[in-house]
């Protein structure tokens, strides 16, 4: 019913009718990039499954808003970032646990569904991305968000200033700010891989 | 530039964001800069080693989960009962005000506010030719009772007020007596409109009546919000929670999609079929105009607060005195009847604070809101507690009054809220972006 060839919008359009096929189609397209933002926003397996589930649920709720404006892709990070915005809400009242008190292979799992084959390689990965992943945690949100669109989701600034409601220049100064802080924090901790 | 002002561009430098001009400006300062050359590194250093973080990935069963979860959802829609309060509190409602105005006033105002009725805008007329009212009449009654003695109590002024949403205050000493008079005719329907249209009278005439509704009393907050509809629930909620009686809030009908929007016209038998257009506006935002209890308008612009950005636009927040015999509303919500509410309007301003309790208090609690407008200054002098100049004698609505028992007064203050979304501003596309700059490896 919903072949390969059918665009977001288009399968936005059936799902409105109420055709979950083409919503689920959605889901699939869409569901890495979800789980990949929230993930590296909030730094926890369990809580970024349970977001992105709720961020699909709450995107198809609210499918009759979207008008097309903005690409389906777009629409979708702002409700996942909105969703993220909600558990950390609810998160500050216990603050984020230190991560070395965690159990880091449940912590990371989420970091490691990586590609490679060649162990060598993929223990250097894992390393890179858990003291990445963790100086993330210690950054504030607002400049987590834009390193996680700008250099894990690779959206391009224009983009990035859609998905936050602010203005381009906003994104260029605060992404700066954002690795500035990452770069302290990597040379801070244990010292960074590197390149 | 010197050296700290080029920084800040060293990461636009890098994403390939700059214009051309920036990007010859900084690769010029780089040529003769050693430092800023090994702060650039640095950062390339920094920003590779974020894009080395794998992607992660949705584990293979969320996306069965989530839709399972979905189609839970969409089922749960579609086998759910009409909402009572659109298809049966509403018409009831509708009906009920014009059948009020009927009996109380003898002076049904003509014509549902229904732009794309014109079948049924012609009927009106032709219903108005029969009973030989014309358009200004509404105007002249209006006219007529400003100049009417004051009686106390028993008048439905109150209820008109209430309908009509707050009357300017009028600036005028001498006329002080009569200020209170809503100056316009209440949005109402006639009898025979409402019982014809059904649901559609009160849904769809919604566009006008807030259109009067906003002429008549200025904003007293605007909430700015991600997401409208979401915040209407909430604002609605929070509105509940502080106890407060809504009066007219907009149906947004403007936020249904054409689809549902026609199809729920197409239910309710409307005629002709409407334009497509007409059904489908954005929605710009959305307004509740309530009376909520002035001890507890800390509370409201603290729970607004939190659902948004919340700015005060107007520190007219007309306080009233509520004598009733009615119930509390169920639920906080239900709209006065018509029959059970009388309201005296007692100020028009922060400047009677001490007594109305609040606005000061108000100001200290929230730090952000901006002084009102000060056309509300020039109105703080409206006297306080003018009793409202009766309509004519009605003895089935004396009647009525007379049987009434007072309650305990309480202070209201009409507060009128205007809830929209949050412009999203779109930015302009970098025209001279470079392309020659390393692109980040995911995204498609």
């Amino acid at each position: 019913m919903t072949g390969p060839a059918l665009t977001d919008e288009q399968l936005v359009a059936q799902s409105r009718r109420g055709d979950t096929r083409a919503f689920e189609e959605l889901v699939r397209r869409h569901q890495d990039r979800v789980f990949n933002t929230v993930c590296r926003m909030v730094g926890d397996y369990e809580h970024a499954c349970d977001l992105t589930q709720e961020t699909f649920l709450n995107a198809f709720r609210g499918l009759r808003r979207f008008r097309g404006g903005a690409k389906f892709s777009t629409w979708l990070y702002r409700i996942a970032l909105n969703a993220v915005y909600s558990h950390l809400r609810r998160q500050a009242v216990r603050p984020m646990p230190a991560s070395g008190g965690e159990d880091p292979e449940r912590e990371m799992r989420c970091v490691w569904r990586g590609e490679d084959n060649d162990p060598a390689a993929a223990a250097e990965r894992k390393e890179t991305a858990m003291q990445v992943q963790e100086a993330l945690l210690h950054l504030r949100p607002e400049e987590r968000e834009v390193l996680v669109l700008r250099d894990l989701e690779g959206c391009d600034y224009g983009t990035i200033a859609e998905i936050l409601g602010c203005a381009r220049g906003t994104v260029k100064s605060r992404l700066h700010r954002a690795r500035c802080a990452l770069r302290q924090l990597l040379l801070a901790g244990s010292p960074p891989v590197t390149p | 530039m010197d050296c700290r002002e080029m920084r800040e561009q060293f990461s636009a430098y890098l994403d390939g964001e700059l214009s051309e001009q920036e990007h010859a400006l900084v690769s010029a300062h780089l040529e003769r800069c050693s430092a800023c050359r090994q702060e650039l590194d640095a950062l390339r250093q920094t920003v590779e080693l974020m894009r080395k973080v794998p992607r992660a990935k949705a584990p293979p069963f969320l996306a069965e989960r989530t839709v399972a979860k979905v189609e839970k959802e969409a089922a749960h829609e579609y086998m759910r009962p009409l909402p009572l309060r659109r298809y049966i509190l509403w018409p009831s409602l509708a009906a009920a005000v014009a059948l009020a105005l009927t009996l109380f006033y003898r002076e049904p105002v003509h014509r549902p506010a229904l732009k794309q009725q014109n079948a049924y805008r012609a009927a009106d007329k032709a219903d108005e030719k029969v009973s030989g009212r014309r358009e200004g009449q509404t105007e002249l009654y209006a006219r007529e009772q400003r100049h009417r003695p004051t009686t106390a109590n028993g008048d439905v002024g109150g209820l008109k007020e209430a309908l009509a949403g707050a009357a300017p205050v009028q600036k005028d000493e001498t006329e002080s007596e009569v200020a209170l008079v809503t100056p316009a005719a209440p949005p109402a329907f006639t009898l025979s409109t409402a019982l014809r249209l059904g649901a559609g009278a009160a849904l769809t005439a919604d566009d006008e009546r807030m259109a009067a509704l906003a002429a008549r009393q200025p904003p007293s907050y605007v909430l700015e919000v991600a997401e409208l509809d979401d915040a209407i629930v909430a604002v609605r909620e929070v509105l509940q929670r502080v106890g407060a009686r809504e009066i007219e809030a907009a149906q947004a009908l403007a936020d249904r999609p054409p689809v549902e929007a026609r199809e729920r016209l197409r239910e309710r038998g409307a005629q002709p079929p409407v334009a497509e257009a007409q059904l489908a506006p954005p929605p710009q935002e959305w307004q509740i105009l309530a009376l909520v209890p002035a001890a507890n308008q800390d509370r409201l612009i603290r729970e607004l607060g939190a659902l948004g950005k919340l700015a005060a636009a107007s520190t007219e927040r007309v306080a009233v005195k509520e004598m009733t015999t009615a119930k509390p509303p169920l639920s906080g919500m239900a709209a006065p009847d018509g029959t059970q509410m009388n309201f005296a309007r007692r100020a028009a301003d922060s400047g009677h604070a001490q007594t109305m309790g609040g606005t000061p208090r108000q100001a200290a609690a929230a730090p952000d809101i901006k002084p009102g407008m000060p056309k509300a200054a020039e109105e703080k002098e409206v006297a306080t507690k003018q009793p409202l100049p009766a309509r004519p004698a009605d003895a089935a609505h004396e009647a009525k009054v007379a049987q009434t028992e007072e309650r305990p007064e309480e202070d209201y203050l009409r507060v009128r809220l205007v809830v929209r979304p949050v412009p999203v501003r779109v930015p302009e596309k970098a025209l001279q972006r470079r392309t020659d700059q390393p692109q980040s490896p995911v995204e498609k």
